[in-house]
């Protein structure tokens, strides 16, 4: 960390600032003592537990702790609003934790703050990486790199989680590797690769690189989360299943985490314990009230679903595929699964259009397979990722599907049939002023959708 | 576990302490042990050879060959053919190795009697797979099929000398390729004639023979999926009743596809014999018997096209049984790597469901290639249990699977009088013995009592390895009781249903045709009668409809029921075959 960017503690609040006068009468001045300790004391308590958070801030960054940090160095930045470090600090944790849109607010109040700055900037083309814009600021931060900066496994760290983001897998493992030949220990290196190994997909390889990302941190949750998916994935619940255990003994309250080992205990004939998993998102609609992704929640009611047609049959069951089918109308599972129920419950002809739709869904799932991996071997097609990411906004799945524009406009930030999609895509979610730049940029009156500063 | 009296014809005492179905339910042993390896000392040295030392890597390597169970001279033990596979000449031209014969000598010993048998051993010989055994002709001699690439052939069993009449019988098809895998015999049309049912694969050719990359890391090339291939027209065969065919593939509404396991049996208790088809990588076919010999296929509707998540499987191998409980036909299919094998549950309403997952056959992991399988009762407590064969498709897999694999063996954990729904099996794999304890690429399964102790054996077929006999043990941990169905005028009977009551239970068994992969198992029925000494009435269920009742057969024996016969005749076979020559 830069010297000059040490916490600013304002003087006022100081010692000597309050152990000043003390009257000759002793009442009064007993009085005032205790009034100005009490004003004091309420002046100096914030910024008392300011300095703890601030150090808890940086024990939990020390060890990797980022949702940790955040939480110490947001109150940090309530009560020093105008520290250039703790603002600072604060985006780049944001980003590390792929909240991009916070980051980008924290960097933008700091720029009143510092002016040109090199931490800062750097920081902003971090986050233009990580955001997926990559090609842009490559080369700056490969010349960081080259010269050896203090902050090289940040810049590393950003360049990988770039190219993830925008489906450029070769290059995330190249810098990977790159990364893990430099750091051999830093855990991180092979959880970044492992993402990327998962996704081409290579489930072995990114398997291995989750396993040694938890022999140097044992106790890293994502880690732990994403090996047992893997190993899920790859047929192999048994092994998943102490990983996604540990996940959930941790944080009871993680959807994903519940999902997946809802499907372990499934695979494994653990029904009731499947049951037990799910319990606490359907009681008292938990899974409505709590803020998450929709496709969880239809996964979530779908799951619910298959065991309830294991105990009680098919009625139950329907239910809540019907709730789930309202989240998620084009989630393949959910539709096999309605057709089935409708089937058993004798209701022919609906089962036979869920049937179908479920069919017409099951290719556009092999079509996206098919056309990443194209994307694979020709990675500056426009047109096959273009392909790629409107069959994952008809599917739902929206955050994908933008990692993939973000992707074509990382290769072609005018490529209008992507602009049109995106502009639609927003003036649909009521983004009226997102929808109105992304015209504009397809209309070529606008350069850059989102100002990098 | 000390051996028990079940074993053995005519001799019956002891209780088996085991969870049988119509005991009481005990703890299970620690160690039993349900099969033992007896290949080293049989004398069987038979290997299918599947041509890759060629290195065409085309799929034609990747099917491998089935396993025949035909008594063809009628002494009283199951004989054993073997399917020979083969390889690629310069041209490249495809070039066949002999199919074997293996005669049974008694006491697990057989030997090579492939040429006084009368089959061919030279010449120009087709790649060969499959082998479906039954008696076409109905003059009691067991005759059988052969299926490969570029044709099949129909071998009719002469007093046991077997005469090639596949052009007599009008089964050289016009195909412009015949690539035949598995089939099935029944009598589909109900007049008392055996018909034929035979799978084909895709159109592969070395017209047709892209080259595919690997599917691991850093390997260039590897057998072709068979998702780049187009499906072909199985065909069936109605049998004319004098020793001819005709195909009514079309009329009778037969689609194409990429078939490669398929089983007869009555699926909707109609009375009518069903065909099942397990496809690879596209929709299982289910063919319900309207009658004339017309079919409606209706897979979809009744659920069992797809695993649970609509998902085509790569199906291979296929078995049927009231594995419930229930007196319904339930299907048990066997897929490929990440696919669950596939259980469909017969609910009893005309629909299926599947329950890999519930009823715990998922939990073996899906890192397997199934292929041949069979339910069959490990310990005669009278639930059947799975047998599954397992080995990679291609040769260098995607990791976690691995080229060869552990056989699976599967223990249905029924309870009497246990709800069917609530029936699920538990992977006893360490208890199968020594040959379950290594990997193999194994393909065709088939099952039956070769030594007639009322032990259903196995005979399992390899890629490039040789075949295994391992002995059923099953007599050693409960009583059974042993039919041998002979029907009139069709002496196999299959599609009869046997319903016999057990201390208050009933087990329901079919006689199928078919089923398991390019393989023919015994179609005598076995039933485990654990500690029961006695079974109660046995009721037979014809093919022509007709049904009998027989009371208090005897256990751990053999019996011979005739169709319109009211009298059970006790087998005359033993461990040793018959004392004469004069079978059923």
């Amino acid at each position: 960390m830069p010297a000059e960017l040490k916490p600013t503690v304002p003087s006022w609040w100081r010692w000597e600032g309050i152990l000043g006068p003390l009257g000759r009468r002793r009442g009064l001045a007993f009085l005032t003592l205790v009034l100005a300790l009490a004003g004091a004391l309420a002046l100096w308590y914030p910024h008392l537990i300011g300095q703890w958070a601030w150090g808890q801030a940086q024990r939990a960054l020390a060890q990797d702790d980022l949702e940790a940090a955040r939480g110490h160095l947001e109150y940090c930045a309530r009560v020093w609003p105008t520290s250039s470090q703790t603002r600072l600090l604060l985006a780049r944790t944001c980003r590390r934790l792929d909240d991009l849109d916070k980051a980008r607010q924290h960097l933008r109040l700091l720029d009143p703050l510092v002016g040109q700055h090199e931490g800062v900037d750097l920081e902003w083309l971090m986050l233009q990486a990580q955001a997926g814009e990559i090609h842009q600021v490559e080369k700056t931060l490969v010349q960081h790199l080259i010269v050896g900066h203090v902050d090289e496994p940040l810049i590393l760290e950003a360049l990988v989680k770039g190219y993830v983001r925008s489906q450029f897998l070769g290059k995330a493992e190249t810098w990977a590797t790159a990364w893990i030949e430099r750091y051999p220990d830093d855990w991180q290196a092979y959880y970044l690769r492992g993402q990327a190994y998962e996704l081409r997909p290579l489930l072995q390889k990114a398997a291995e690189d989750y396993e040694k990302a938890l022999e140097l941190r044992p106790d890293h949750f994502d880690a732990h989360l994403r090996l047992g998916d893997v190993l899920y994935r790859s047929g192999l619940a048994r092994l998943a299943l102490p990983h996604l255990t540990y996940c959930h003994e941790r944080r009871p309250d993680h959807a994903d985490v519940a999902i997946k080992l809802a499907r372990v205990y499934q695979e494994l004939r653990q029904m009731e314990k499947m049951r037990d998993v799910l319990a606490p998102w359907i009681a008292e609609d938990k899974a409505e009230q709590t803020p998450l992704p929709r496709f969880q929640r239809a996964l979530l009611y779908m799951l619910q679903a298959r065991a309830d047609l294991h105990f009680h049959g098919p009625d139950k069951a329907l239910a809540w595929l019907r709730r789930a089918e309202k989240h998620m109308p084009r989630e393949e599972e959910t539709l096999v699964m309605l057709s089935t129920v409708l089937r058993e419950l004798g209701q022919l002809e609906e089962a036979e259009k869920y049937r179908l739709l479920a069919r017409d869904v099951h290719k556009r799932y092999q079509e996206r397979d098919e056309t990443v991996k194209q994307v694979r071997s020709a990675p500056d097609d426009l047109e096959l990722r273009l392909k790629v990411a409107r069959i994952l906004l008809y599917l739902g799945f929206d955050e994908e599907a933008l990692g993939w524009y973000s992707g074509i406009l990382e290769l072609d930030s005018q490529y209008v049939p992507a602009l049109r999609d995106l502009a639609n895509y927003y003036l649909e979610r009521g983004n009226h002023e997102l929808a109105r730049r992304y015209n504009l940029a397809a209309e070529g009156k606008l350069r850059a959708i989102v100002e990098p500063k | 576990m000390a051996a028990l009296p079940g074993c053995g014809n005519g001799v019956s005492s002891g209780v088996v302490p085991t969870n049988s179905e119509s005991g009481t339910p005990a703890p299970r042993q620690k160690e039993p042990i349900y099969f033992t390896d007896v290949t080293a000392t049989s004398g069987l040295r038979h290997i299918y050879r599947n041509g890759e030392e060629a290195d065409h890597y085309a799929i034609l390597e990747s099917l491998g060959g089935g396993v025949g169970l035909i008594d063809y001279d009628r002494d009283g033990l199951l004989d054993i053919l073997v399917p020979g596979g083969g390889y690629f000449d310069a041209g490249p031209s495809i070039r066949g190795y002999p199919t074997r014969l293996f005669r049974n000598l008694g006491g697990f010993r057989f030997r090579d009697v492939t040429e006084e048998a009368g089959l061919p051993t030279q010449g120009h010989l087709f790649y060969n797979h499959g082998v479906a055994v039954a008696d076409y002709d109905n003059d009691g001699w067991p005759d059988f099929l052969l299926t490969g690439y570029g044709r099949l052939a129909l071998y009719r069993n002469e007093h046991g000398r077997f005469l090639d009449v596949t052009e007599k019988a009008g089964l050289r098809d016009q195909r412009p390729l015949h690539w035949s895998t598995s089939a099935a015999w029944a009598d589909f049309d109900g007049d008392g004639w055996l018909d034929l049912y035979v799978c084909h694969y895709v159109d592969w050719s070395f017209r047709n023979h892209p080259r595919c990359g690997g599917y691991r890391v850093g390997q260039p090339v590897d057998v072709c999926p068979p998702k780049l291939f187009q499906p072909l027209q199985h065909a069936l065969y109605l049998n004319n009743g004098d020793g001819t065919f005709r195909e009514v593939t079309v009329s009778a509404g037969i689609k194409p596809g990429k078939g490669l396991g398929v089983i007869a049996c009555d699926l909707d208790n109609d009375g009518r014999i069903d065909i099942y088809v397990a496809n690879d990588t596209t929709d299982n076919y289910l063919y319900l018997n309207q009658g004339r010999g017309q079919f409606r296929e209706v897979a979809a509707e009744r659920g069992v096209a797809t695993d649970d998540q609509g998902i085509p499987n790569g199906s291979m191998g296929l078995d049927v049984a009231a594995y419930d409980g229930s007196e319904a036909p339930s299907i048990f299919v066997t897929n490929y790597q990440n696919e669950a094998h596939a259980l469909y549950r017969n609910l009893g309403n005309g629909q299926f469901r599947f329950v890999s997952r519930s009823a715990g056959i998922a939990a073996i992991g899906l890192v397997y290639v199934g292929f041949g399988t069979g339910f069959i009762d490990i310990d005669h407590d009278g639930a059947e249990d799975l047998l599954i064969s397992n080995g990679h498709a291609v040769r260098y897999p995607q990791p976690p699977s691995t080229l060869r694999q552990r056989p699976v063996l599967l223990w249905n954990r029924r309870r009497p009088g246990q709800a069917p729904a609530t029936v699920f099996f538990e992977e006893i794999t360490p208890h199968g013995g020594s040959y379950f304890a290594q990997e193999h690429i194994g393909r065709g399964v088939a099952l039956g009592d070769l030594d007639n102790d009322g032990a259903t054996d196995v005979v399992i077929s390899h890629l490039n390895e040789p075949v295994a006999i391992l002995r059923g043990e099953a007599c050693r941990f409960g009583n059974w009781l042993g039919i041998h169905l002979v029907g009139r005028p069709q002496p196999d009977a299959i599609g009869a249903k046997l319903t016999l009551e057990v201390a208050g239970h009933k087990l329901v068994r079919f006689v199928k045709g078919g089923g398991s992969y390019l393989s023919s198992n015994d179609t005598r029925i076995v039933f485990g009668l654990g500690s029961a000494e006695v079974s109660g009435p046995l009721t037979v269920r014809w093919p022509s409809g007709r049904v009998q009742t027989w009371k208090a057969l005897a256990a751990n024996r053999y019996w011979i029921l005739r169709e319109g016969e009211a009298d059970a005749q006790m087998a005359p076979y033993s461990r040793q075959g018959l004392p004469v020559a004069a079978g059923p």
